[in-house]
């Protein structure tokens, strides 16, 4: 006979386990393919070819995967054990039954509980036997994914059964599960979107995955940031190894498994105040109808408005901001009104008292238009203190990096575009012709400022600021990072070199060079990098002119191959990336490269480039400074 | 058994039931009727437990019902819609209950089987018609042993061979166990033949509620053959109803039929001919709905 305190009901169980087995049955399914399977087939290839065992485990125990199936899982799971609460039918007749609502949420959840966990187990289980079996001890990393998927699992669980208790509707409850999951991000990107549309250059940027908002969208979160890390090197010969190795997010996972238990917890409380007659229902709770109008609506309204008056803008005419404002009131009422027919199930949604409802929205939708307006006003003309600034980059042709002292010509350039602001959004509203120019910060504290400015090509007013930023590019140091890399100085041997060019007989013919003659032309380059003469080969000026070619025009290649010790070695792109990417360092795998590395470098010549044409006949690679053709007629175009 | 009182359940601006009173005795066969929409399954469905009332209150056994299982481990219920798990056949169905329900009767089960010959307790009940799927709801609720069940349009989609051995089954737990039974139905005719009282909800209230018999008495119809003129009542009788065909009036009256036909009787220009008849429960249905202005209209073209 049951207690009479219990709350777990074996009949509900095994009648969960017997309907429902196909769920973990799947999943296990899923993780035997996964961790062994690919473990097994991993190891049959990639150790024959000389390659680390712990490569192929830790590429099996890659955990990005198992937690997009997980969050699946448990979206079906949620589904099927608190599938009776979406049909009126279903409902009543489980909740006539001489079981208390807390009896079948604790069944139900411990049921659901048992179709993630159990397979997660099981798959832990036979992969240690088989790592075992094929001499691999280092088992505790297989514990490890266990903690991280079983961890998962169970809030992913708790975040169903609370979305469970706030929707009637079965369809809902997977975009419930989604929005919930994703929430922080989707109000970060929504704000950037209509703060990017509304001010001058401010960009879509994404969210900082290290901030703590992020942490409010979980399967972001997690997909993100959880998981292994893992080095590796390559030898010459090819073969991987792992350097090292580490878990990272180990703590927040814990936080989430003591999120899972407020999440059960709430969603136990909504059960208990679930009102059985809203079975069918968009939402199971009074209070959440305002809500979801509101929501619905300022998100259509905002969206749409501002996609359609960006789209209106590409394709025809630009909209004043009061237009803007006019759409955006549009869009954002018809969303309201569409969000009522969703919960009213009616098409029949215009009464008075909506209407009213309706009146006090389009008051907070203006207000809130006025705030955004406000900020991105703020933001736009917002130009941060050089003190406080740790690096800035100027990105045309490629991001040019500035510290110290030298940031200050990033602040006035971008004082200069802020002063031409109208003007330039005039001229590119109406011409169409214009290049963007990113302006970026990393701010001492971490955190980091961008800017994208379209600016007008080929106009009076933009002229002086091509130059402004020419020359930042052309910057020997700058630009021998941008063809060479980070770490320039530290070549440890020139190979070889090689020059594709055009001669008198305007015949495509190639000049291999050895080792010391690779060495002088190498010397070569850096004379005329230093004396600014081939530069403008390299770069191309966009704001000078919009079709994006250099300034002189070039058919002349040079190519020299060489070897380095660096082990930081990266180019300027990779250098941007790693510090003005949100995402940076979040890298699962990273490779790091051995020492004797080799590199390339690859770059146009011309006439002007004295150093190297003259270092090409002084080493006889040719004849005469005649016997390269740079350029047909008329090609030489801007000086 | 049941005892209800001031009952409110409001659905949004919609006042379903509206402060329902209703007493059900212990072995009592109770009819709840009403026209559609009255509240019958609102007020089932508060009886079993499943939603909440916004005011009032519900017993059963003296014990509120809601989220109660002590006092739903008793009550067994058959919906006018029912569930069955995906792919469950009787068996599991069994098992399912026999987990449920303490007082659950394995032997009686089995028992069972010969009333119920036509059902296949290894197939998916999903698959059996609707007045199987009926049956079976039935037979897992009678084994539950419940000393209370609500039956809410029972007996829709069995054929009239099984609905009579349905209800002798019951009547049979009635008498041996003195088991209650709360139904809802709009036939009638069926339930005059079972109930012992009766409750006629109407606009989300009960507004008769009394024994069959007692009913029986207080309403009846009198044909009156007069010679010239109406026939006439003191004003302590309420005529519901009144028609003729020539000469032969037809009245439903309420208030004591005997006293009423005597009444009738020592009118001036005494009538030719006083008969005092018995009405249906279809009848009294019909009649005092009528006088709530739910009739049935002419037809006019």
């Amino acid at each position: 006979m049951r207690s009479k305190t219990s709350f777990f009901n074996k009949a509900i169980y095994k009648k969960n386990m017997t309907l429902y087995w196909p769920i973990p049955v799947c999943y296990l399914l899923y993780g035997l393919i996964k961790i062994p399977g690919s473990l097994w087939s991993g190891l049959r290839k990639n150790v024959s070819a000389g390659n680390d065992v712990l490569v192929t485990l830790f590429s099996s125990l890659s955990v990005e995967q198992d937690l997009y199936v997980l969050a699946a899982v448990a979206v079906i799971t949620g589904m099927a054990m608190f599938g009776y609460l979406f049909s009126s039918k279903s409902a009543n007749m489980i909740h006539a039954l001489p079981v208390t609502r807390t009896e079948l949420y604790v069944t139900n959840v411990i049921s659901g509980l048992t179709c993630i966990l159990l397979p997660q187990l099981l798959v832990f289980l036979v992969s240690v036997v088989f790592c075992l079996l094929r001499g691999i001890t280092c088992v505790q990393y297989l514990a490890l994914w266990l903690f991280c998927v079983a961890a998962s699992g169970i809030f992913f669980y708790s975040l169903v059964c609370f979305c469970v208790m706030i929707t009637g509707l079965l369809a809902a409850l997977p975009f419930c599960f989604l929005l919930l999951n994703y929430l922080s991000v989707g109000v970060v990107l929504g704000l950037q979107y209509v703060l990017s549309s509304l001010g001058y250059g401010l960009s879509y940027s994404g969210m900082d995955p290290r901030s703590v908002g992020y942490i409010l969208s979980p399967l972001a979160y997690l997909t993100d940031l959880v998981g292994f890390r893992v080095d590796y090197s390559i030898a010459s010969s090819g073969e991987m190894k792992v350097t090292s190795f580490s878990f990272d997010g180990t703590a927040m996972l814990l936080i989430y498994a003591v999120a899972a238990l407020v999440f059960f917890g709430l969603a136990w409380y909504g059960y208990q105040k679930r009102r059985l007659e809203r079975t069918g229902d968009l939402l199971a709770f009074g209070w959440g109808r305002p809500l979801f109008r509101w929501g619905f609506g300022g998100v259509a309204g905002f969206f749409g408005g501002i996609f359609l008056s960006n789209f209106l803008g590409s394709v025809a005419v630009w909209m004043p901001k009061p237009i803007v404002l006019l759409l955006i009131l549009v869009f954002g009422m018809i969303g309201f009104f569409i969000a009522d027919m969703l919960i009213q199930k009616s098409f029949r949604v215009l009464c008075f008292r909506r209407l009213k409802e309706c009146g006090c929205f389009v008051l907070a939708v203006c207000g809130c238009f006025a705030v955004l307006y406000g900020v991105g006003y703020y933001q736009e003309q917002y130009i941060p203190d050089e003190s406080e600034v740790a690096s800035a980059y100027i990105y045309m042709n490629y991001p040019v990096e500035s510290k110290g002292a030298d940031v200050k010509r990033v602040t006035d350039i971008q004082r200069e575009i802020l002063s031409n602001r109208e003007e330039f959004q005039s001229v590119c509203r109406e011409e169409k012709n214009y290049t963007n120019l990113t302006l970026t910060y990393c701010m001492k504290d971490g955190s980091v400022l961008s800017r994208t400015y379209q600016i007008p090509s080929e106009t009076e007013v933009s002229g002086q600021l091509a130059e402004e930023v020419f020359a930042c590019e052309a910057a020997p140091d700058s630009f021998m990072k941008y063809v060479v890399g980070y770490d320039y100085d530290r070549i440890t041997q020139i190979e070889e070199a090689q020059v594709e060019c055009q001669n008198a007989n305007q015949n495509y013919v190639t000049f291999s060079m050895d080792e010391d003659t690779a060495r002088k032309i190498n010397e070569a380059v850096y004379k005329d990098v230093e004396e600014g003469t081939i530069q403008k080969y390299n770069l191309e000026n966009y704001i000078l002119n919009a079709t994006g070619t250099t300034s002189e025009y070039s058919y002349a290649y040079l190519t020299i191959f060489f070897k380095h010790t660096s082990s930081s070695w990266g180019d300027v792109y990779s250098g941007y990336q790693e510090n003005t990417q949100a995402d940076k360092g979040l890298a699962k795998e990273n490779y790091e490269p051995v020492p004797d590395a080799s590199g390339s470098i690859y770059l146009k010549f011309g006439a002007d480039c004295k150093n190297i044409m003259k270092t090409l006949v002084e080493t006889g690679v040719i004849s005469s400074e005649d016997e390269i053709i740079f350029s047909s007629d008329g090609e030489t175009t801007m000086g | 058994m049941i005892e209800v009182n001031q009952l409110v359940k409001n659905y949004g601006n919609f006042r379903a039931l509206d402060g329902v009173n209703m007493n059900v005795g212990v072995g009592d066969i109770y009819g709840l009727v009403g026209p559609n929409g009255a509240g019958k399954s609102t007020l089932i469905r508060h009886l079993t437990g499943i939603l909440k009332q916004d005011a009032g209150e519900v017993f059963i056994q003296g014990m509120p019902v809601y989220e109660n299982r002590r006092v739903k481990e008793n009550m067994a219920y058959i919906p006018d819609e029912l569930f069955y798990f995906l792919q469950a056949d009787a068996l599991e169905m069994k098992r399912y209950y026999q987990g449920i329900y303490p007082s659950f009767d394995e032997k009686m089960f089995y028992r069972m089987q010969e009333f119920f010959p036509e059902i296949d307790i290894h197939r998916s009940i999903r698959r059996l018609s609707k007045g199987m799927q009926k049956q079976v709801a039935f037979w897992l609720a009678v084994c539950c042993r419940p000393k209370l069940l609500i039956l809410d349009e029972p007996l829709d989609g069995l054929d009239p061979v099984m609905r009579r051995q349905v209800w002798s089954i019951l009547m049979a737990e009635v008498t041996e166990h003195g088991m209650t039974v709360l139904v809802s139905s709009h036939n009638l005719r069926e339930l005059e033949d079972v109930c012992d009282h009766v409750g006629i909800m109407n606009h989300g209230k009960i507004i008769i509620e009394r024994s069959l018999s007692e009913l029986q008495e207080n309403i009846s119809k009198i044909q009156v053959a007069c010679e010239s003129g109406m026939p006439k009542l003191p004003e302590q009788f309420q005529v519901l109803h009144m028609s003729n065909i020539g000469r032969v009036y037809t009245l439903i009256v309420k208030g004591n039929p005997d006293e009423a036909a005597a009444a009738i009787g020592a009118e001036k220009g005494h009538p030719l001919l006083v008969d005092v008849l018995p009405l249906t429960l279809e009848e009294i249905f019909i009649y005092e709905m009528g006088g709530l202005d739910y009739e049935v209209k002419d037809i006019l073209f």
